[in-house]
């Protein structure tokens, strides 16, 4: 295109259809109002920018892959790019003036390509027709919800029925946006938490192998936070460990409640009730079940769970906090979730007989499940199943550690222990059964008595009851399905609760002994001057009996002595 | 006089352990005087005093009490034997160190570990002391343990002091007797009975005479068996003399402890006990 550079006064140029390949010698046509080259084999948009009165550009059906150097063109209202292959799109918002552009059959696939579209605050009118664009389900929306201020697409008017539509489309995503972010983002702080709990637990145990299969029953995740979870938690891992420093706990604890728990779903109902970060507790209801991890999670049991969750869940999963702890919250356990059946108990520290005893409070319970080996060194020992059995059976207990309970088993550990009880009931005395039962019978004793009790315990029970006073009896019949808490002699943590009794005690005993101190130096008191008395008694005897013979010697004396001390006695006169 | 009287009341208050029962007595009462005042405490005190009497008053109690007197001491035996004589028959015949305290545990919460110890090292010989033992022989060594502590305690020290009489080797300033760097050839080549003999005659000689001691007669006669003894072989024959035990009167012989039926254990009724208590 040459020969045009003295037509400065030029204000509208059609070159359509012809065989131009590129746009040049338009340099002094600085007053051009209308340029036409459509109908050409141009392929890049260029040396327009001088042309900055130019109102209309047709460049439809030409060769142009890729829109940019738009800059100078201040007045551009119309732009029609129709009919070439084009596929990007830059620079369309530094036209200022831009209100229509025509962008049909063309290569444009994805908004992301033509972007900048959205950015252009005069666009008025567009046509995307004919591109693969369209075929997107929310085309319309898309382009309406980028550029808010357009009136036309595709040669229909934009209703505002359809703008609002967008606008809802709009939000709804940026919800599920947000919603998905904070999924993510909340499974990833319960991993971290469960992994760090694991992390302390290994600490304090350092032969522990700890079970890793959380991971697996924690299946339910999205891809993303699978993908994520290696390569992060192990970062992450050693990032919280030396955030934790000297091992100081977090004081709060982030508590996730979910309803129902599926991948991908919007969640519906869901009642978030704290998003406070914890480094290393976690708490959650997860379809029934409630888990457990890190001793602080318990002090979650006191947040206020919704009734309706509270009453679904059946089942509790224990893991990292050591059993005393735990025992301590049956109480609660049983008082926020009364549906609870199944206990299952992994890494605990459970490490003796007697912290059995406590499990008795969860009245409800058919399934017990202690994890074994180093987890809980209790499982060591050989016995520890039919003490488990022949303790919480009367809870109608029907499977321990996945396998169902049979008679036999019940009466062999009823044998084995038996004499337990009949211990308690025949050597305790009333007082301290009943101040035992007390301490542990918050609520009415069990009234119904399982029929695997063992023959001897009844026979032993009335045979006593026979034999004693009868208010004797009437404490061993009522604790006979309660013998059991006779028998628990509390469970006392070697901690707060032990001291504090210790203490009582020590105070306890010095009252008593000074009680007694006392007492008994009365006694010796008395003793040795008893002792003394019998000692002397004969010599003051026979003095007395001295005395009174020497007195008596003179008989006449003595009346005349005797009467005139009586008269003077009478009269009160000196003899 | 006067000086002679007091100690005799003293002596007589002391070897009933008259003071101790009534201080306990009095803690009980406060510990449980809720119970207590919806009664009278006479009648308390009539219960405490019958249990002491009868010996079951050590269920639930603590060590410190349980190791006060010589009947607190047969009480907590016979406890232990009537509570868990069925773990042997029905339940398992050999058990661990830590199993059997777990166990007794349940009669005693806070029963030290090392009481059991010391007792599997009577029974093993201090050999592979984390071998499991056998109800029986726990029991009986358990008795000895727990009966006779002081005892045990202060003749180790004899022991001790002879065995290192006897190396003309260098050996270690401090003999710890849990030390177990011990050279296994000095533990077993152990003392001449008979010099451990006179210095068992000199420790009785200074022992207090509250402690609770084996008859000299018998341990010379356990002594007399074997040119040398070591001190672990020497406790494990005391304990299974029968003529101690019969001493000791609360258990019945090895033979019969599985004999008899509970409820009557329980009752008082056994005919296994020989003669009042």
């Amino acid at each position: 295109m040459s020969g045009l550079s003295t037509l400065r006064s030029l204000r509208v140029l059609m070159l359509g259809k012809n065989r131009i390949e590129k746009i040049s010698g338009l340099e002094n046509l600085v007053k051009l109002d209308v340029l036409d080259l459509h109908g050409n084999q141009i392929r890049v948009i260029e040396n327009l920018n001088q042309l900055c009165e130019l109102r209309v550009l047709n460049l439809a059906g030409n060769q142009l892959e890729c829109v940019s150097n738009l800059t100078g063109m201040d007045t551009l209202a119309e732009l029609n790019l129709r009919r070439n292959n084009i596929s990007t799109i830059n620079q369309i918002d530094l036209l200022p003036s831009l209100l229509r552009l025509f962008l049909s059959f063309n290569d444009i696939e994805r908004w992301s390509d033509v972007e900048c579209l959205g950015e252009s605050t005069s666009l008025l009118e567009i046509t995307l027709d004919g591109n693969p664009l369209t075929s997107e389900i929310s085309y319309k929306q898309i382009v309406i919800k980028n550029i808010s201020q357009l009136r036309q697409l595709d040669m229909k008017r934009i209703t505002d029925e359809e703008r609002r539509v967008a606008a809802l489309m709009l939000k709804k995503e940026e919800d599920r946006r947000r919603e998905n972010h904070r999924q993510s983002l909340a499974k990833e702080k319960k991993r971290l938490a469960i992994s760090n709990a694991a992390m302390r637990w290994k600490a304090e145990f350092p032969f522990n192998k700890v079970n890793t299969s959380i991971k697996n029953e924690h299946k339910q995740t999205t891809d993303l936070t699978e993908e994520n979870t290696e390569s992060d938690k192990t970062k992450t891992q050693e990032k919280k460990w030396t955030d934790e420093g000297g091992g100081s706990w977090l004081s709060s604890v982030a508590v996730w409640a979910t309803s129902q728990y599926k991948n991908n779903l919007p969640l519906n109902a869901i009642s978030l009730t704290s998003m406070d970060v914890s480094q290393s507790f976690l708490a959650e209801i997860e379809n029934d079940n409630l888990f457990l991890f890190g001793p602080k999670s318990l002090e979650s049991l006191d947040k206020n769970w919704g009734n309706q969750i509270s009453a679904s869940v059946n089942a509790v999963t224990i893991q990292f906090i050591y059993f005393d702890d735990v025992s301590s919250c049956f109480e609660k356990l049983r008082q926020r979730f009364p549906n609870i059946t199944s206990l299952v108990l992994k890494e605990c520290g459970l490490s003796s007989f007697r912290q059995l005893n406590t499990i008795t409070q969860m009245k409800k319970l058919t399934s017990l499940t202690i994890d074994e080996g180093t987890a809980n060194p209790l499982t060591q020992f050989t016995l520890w199943k039919y003490y488990a059995l022949y303790r919480l059976v009367h809870l109608s207990l029907t499977t321990l550690n996945g396998n169902k309970i049979s008679e036999s088993e019940v009466l062999k550990s009823e044998k084995i222990f038996g004499c337990l009880s009949l211990a308690t009931t025949s050597n305790l005395s009333q007082y301290r059964l009943s101040a035992l039962c007390n301490q542990n019978a918050t609520s009415k004793p069990h009234t119904n008595i399982t029929p695997t009790l063992g023959s001897g315990t009844k026979e032993a029970g009335k045979k006593k009851a026979a034999a004693t006073t009868p208010s004797k009896e009437s404490i061993t019949d009522t604790s006979l399905p309660t013998e059991p808490i006779g028998k628990s002699a509390l469970q006392y943590t070697p901690s707060k609760l032990a001291q504090a009794d210790n203490l009582d005690r020590q105070i306890r005993h010095s009252v008593s002994r000074e009680v007694v101190g006392e007492i008994c130096s009365n006694v010796c008191d008395i003793a040795t001057k008893q002792t003394q008395f019998f000692h002397l008694w004969p010599r003051i005897f026979i003095e007395m009996v001295a005395e009174a013979v020497l007195e008596m010697k003179d008989t006449e004396a003595y009346i005349r002595r005797e009467a005139n001390e009586f008269y003077c006695r009478e009269w009160n006169e000196a003899p | 006089m006067d000086g002679n009287g007091e100690t005799k009341i003293g002596d007589y208050l002391e070897q009933h352990k008259v003071k101790l029962y009534l201080e306990d007595a009095i803690c009980q009462m406060l510990e449980l005087k809720e119970e207590v005042t919806k009664t009278n405490p006479a009648k308390f005190l009539s219960d405490y005093f019958y249990s002491v009497h009868n010996g079951t008053h050590t269920l639930f109690r603590e060590y410190s009490y349980l190791q006060a007197t010589e009947n607190n001491r047969k009480s907590f035996i016979r406890t232990i034997w009537s509570c868990f004589r069925n773990v042997a028959t029905y339940g398992a015949e050999l058990l661990s160190v830590k199993e059997y305290h777990s166990l007794i545990s349940l009669v005693s919460p806070d029963l030290p570990l090392d009481v059991i110890q010391k007792t599997a090292r009577i029974v093993l010989m201090e050999d592979a002391l984390d071998c499991l033992m056998s109800f029986v022989d726990f029991l009986y060594a358990l008795q000895l343990q727990v009966f006779y502590e002081e005892f045990i305690e202060l003749t180790k020290e004899a022991y001790d002091y002879l065995l290192v009489g006897n190396t003309p080797v260098k050996v270690p300033s401090t003999e710890d007797w849990k030390d177990s760097n011990l050279s296994h050839s000095r533990q077993h080549e152990g003392v001449e009975s008979s010099m451990f003999f006179e210095a068992v005659k000199k420790v009785y000689q200074k022992m207090n005479k509250f402690i609770l001691k084996p008859d000299l007669e018998l341990v010379r006669a356990e002594l007399e068996k074997a040119e040398t003894i070591t001190f672990y072989s020497f406790l494990m024959s005391l304990s299974k003399n029968v003529k101690l035990n019969y001493e000791i009167n609360v258990l019945p012989e090895r033979e019969k402890m599985f004999e008899g039926k509970d409820i009557h254990i329980f009752l008082g009724k056994d005919t296994i006990k020989h003669n009042n208590k």
